[in-house]
């Protein structure tokens, strides 16, 4: 199961089951919100670690070339925007009322755009211990 | 997915807000006096944290240093 799609998966499941007795729908979905903020935080820090040049980086073709590093950027401006675009929507959803569909689009979008910049990372170690990192978040 | 892995996450979801609750209900009971409400707060900090990462990422993506 890829990661990022589970995120999605157990956001949408748990807004679904509600959790009314516990906190309310709206906490879950802030939980959720720092999640996927921390997750994509650390995919940022983590890119930076391998880019070709840096003192964290493998030699080529184990590191990231200005180019993509670039072009990954660029994805992470998008998903950045979905990530601040989330959270001000949940800030604006009254607790008593049910899951705004806005929200569920972002997270779709950002939720694509995460699995594309976990694609992209090469295979290092200090990408290993960024996905051990976010299995153990599960 | 599967049915099966979506009840799972369901499962998992349920665990951890059981063990988390009484900490989050403490922090909360502590700060509501202050007139602090602690999902907006945490929300708001992302914003501001979204805000300063898109610029970073701006930044490199208009080919700027790591």
């Amino acid at each position: 199961m890829k990661f990022c799609g589970a995120v999605l998966a157990l956001v949408l499941a748990i807004l679904v089951v509600g959790c009314a007795s516990a906190g309310g729908p709206r906490h879950i979905a802030v939980v959720s919100v720092v999640t996927a903020h921390s997750t994509l935080a650390a995919v940022q820090d983590t890119e930076a670690l391998l880019v070709c040049g840096t003192a964290t980086a493998l030699p080529a073709p184990q590191c990231i070339t200005p180019e993509a590093h670039r072009a990954f950027a660029k994805k992470l401006v998008t998903a950045f925007d979905l990530d601040g675009q989330i959270a001000k929507q949940v800030l604006a959803w009254p607790p008593d009322q049910a899951l705004p569909p806005v929200i569920t689009n972002l997270l779709s979008q950002l939720d694509a755009i995460l699995a594309e910049l976990i694609a992209a990372l090469p295979n290092t170690p200090a990408t290993d211990r960024l996905l051990a990192s976010l299995k153990g978040a599960q | 997915m599967g049915i099966a892995a979506i009840l799972a996450w369901i499962q998992l979801g349920q665990q951890v807000w059981e063990a988390g609750e009484p900490a989050f209900r403490a922090i909360k009971a502590a700060l509501t006096p202050h007139g602090i409400e602690m999902d907006d707060s945490l929300l708001n900090a992302v914003i501001a944290d979204a805000a300063a990462r898109k610029a970073r990422a701006e930044a490199d993506a208009a080919g700027g240093d790591a």
